[in-house]
């Protein structure tokens, strides 16, 4: 299988219908989109489920990518999107377990210490999760689907100063609600 | 825990298990591959994030909302009349309670279908507010009041109840910033504020951080 390139290049062996690109950029990007949507979503099943609605999407939207935004960030969006269409979907909910967060329970060293972490960082997609929308969207772009500032400034159309005060105020309000969660 | 650094909070969010997909995920996404895909320059890419179209508000959602609305404030309190073609106009539909000691007046706009041009010009201009209101354990909340109130403008107010999929939605509202309020039967409010521009639509989702505990008496 030839090597495309960067994501430009891909893109244009997409665009050029060379045999396997498509499949190619799938390899390149879904492992990425599923780690955001467990992220999001705490749950592998759902979140494969969400995966593969994402690249629904992205081949309906590729037509119109106009190569602004990284195809990464591009992605990052329709899945977010994707997410937040599930939500919606309150017939599709699927009850939230202790599965994904918890899995160190074997009493090693460091099992302790590894289950306060995981616990933490349950207490913290909470958190993120019941942030307003404008920062939440950008805390998600921003830590979980490793989006950089410029990128979300583009996707969002706002400054990149903009989306560095939206980071400041969103770390200001997960700080506070970890501290009552912990209370 | 008390007090976390911002890299505290970062190394939290940042340093995360990585999870490994399911081992033929990659395979089934491949094979919804379409038989052909064109590559180009087309609209914003903003516009081109996937939405579903049944949650995007579409022009002609818009306008059978509007519609809608617009028989139910006429049916209710007798306000329609036939404006000039295309106008927009705001008019108060009746008195809601916020918060205590807050009240103010509901209001939605009307366009007027006398000219069915320029009312579309004219309703696509105007914007709306789409709400899911989530449990603390992300279930949805049906029941739960939901204020959407302008910020810096006259002051008129919308007031929904979400249905059993924890939703509501307005429309027809006219640009500017919105601060949209949900409180349920029993636990803590939630909100959160957004600004729209003329045609734009939102959809917010609001996760309820705490429920009342209820208690119950021991006989």
């Amino acid at each position: 299988m030839p090597d495309w390139g960067d994501d430009r290049s891909l893109l244009a062996a997409v665009g050029r219908g060379e045999e396997g690109a498509a499949g190619a950029l799938v390899d390149r990007t879904y492992p990425k989109v599923f780690g955001l949507l467990v992220q999001l979503t705490a749950d592998r099943d759902l979140a494969a489920d969400l995966t593969q609605e994402t690249y629904r999407r992205a081949w309906a939207a590729l037509g119109s990518f106009d190569g602004r935004a990284q195809l990464s960030t591009w992605l990052y969006r329709i899945a977010y999107n994707a997410f937040l269409n599930h939500v919606r979907r309150p017939a599709r909910m699927v009850p939230w377990d202790d599965k994904l967060a918890l899995t160190v329970r074997d009493g090693r060293a460091g099992a302790e210490a590894e289950l306060e972490a995981s616990e933490a960082r349950d207490r913290l997609r909470r958190a993120v999760l019941a942030l307003p929308e404008e920062l939440r969207c950008v805390v998600v772009a921003r830590y979980w689907a490793d989006a950089p500032a410029t990128e979300i400034a583009a996707l969002e159309r706002v400054t990149e100063v903009a989306i560095r005060k939206r980071l400041r105020r969103a770390l200001d309000r997960l700080a506070v609600a970890m501290k009552e969660t912990t209370r | 825990m008390n007090g976390l650094s911002d890299t505290d909070l970062e190394r939290l969010l940042q340093v995360r298990p990585a999870p490994r997909p399911p081992a033929r995920l990659g395979e089934l996404i491949k094979a919804e591959i379409p038989p052909h895909i064109s590559v180009g320059a087309g609209p914003a890419v903003r516009d081109a994030n996937g939405d579903d179209p049944v949650d995007t508000w579409g022009l002609s959602g818009r306008v059978a909302v509007l519609a809608a609305a617009a028989v139910v404030v006429a049916a209710a309190v007798g306000v329609l009349g036939v404006l000039p073609g295309g106008t927009v106009e705001e008019r108060p539909v009746q008195r809601v309670l916020l918060a205590a000691g807050e009240d103010d007046r509901a209001a939605i706009c009307v366009v007027s279908a006398a000219d069915p041009t320029a009312a579309e010009a004219a309703s696509r201009r105007l914007v709306a507010i789409e709400v899911a209101v989530l449990g603390p354990d992300e279930a949805p909340r049906s029941g739960a009041r939901v204020a959407v109130e302008p910020v810096g403008a006259a002051g008129s107010a919308f007031l929904m109840t979400t249905d059993r999929r924890g939703r509501a939605q307005t429309a027809g509202l006219p640009p500017g910033t919105y601060r949209v309020r949900c409180t349920p039967a029993a636990g803590v409010a939630a909100g959160d504020e957004v600004t729209l521009q003329a045609g734009e639509a939102a959809a917010l989702l609001l996760l309820l951080p705490a429920e009342a505990i209820r208690v119950t008496p021991v006989a």
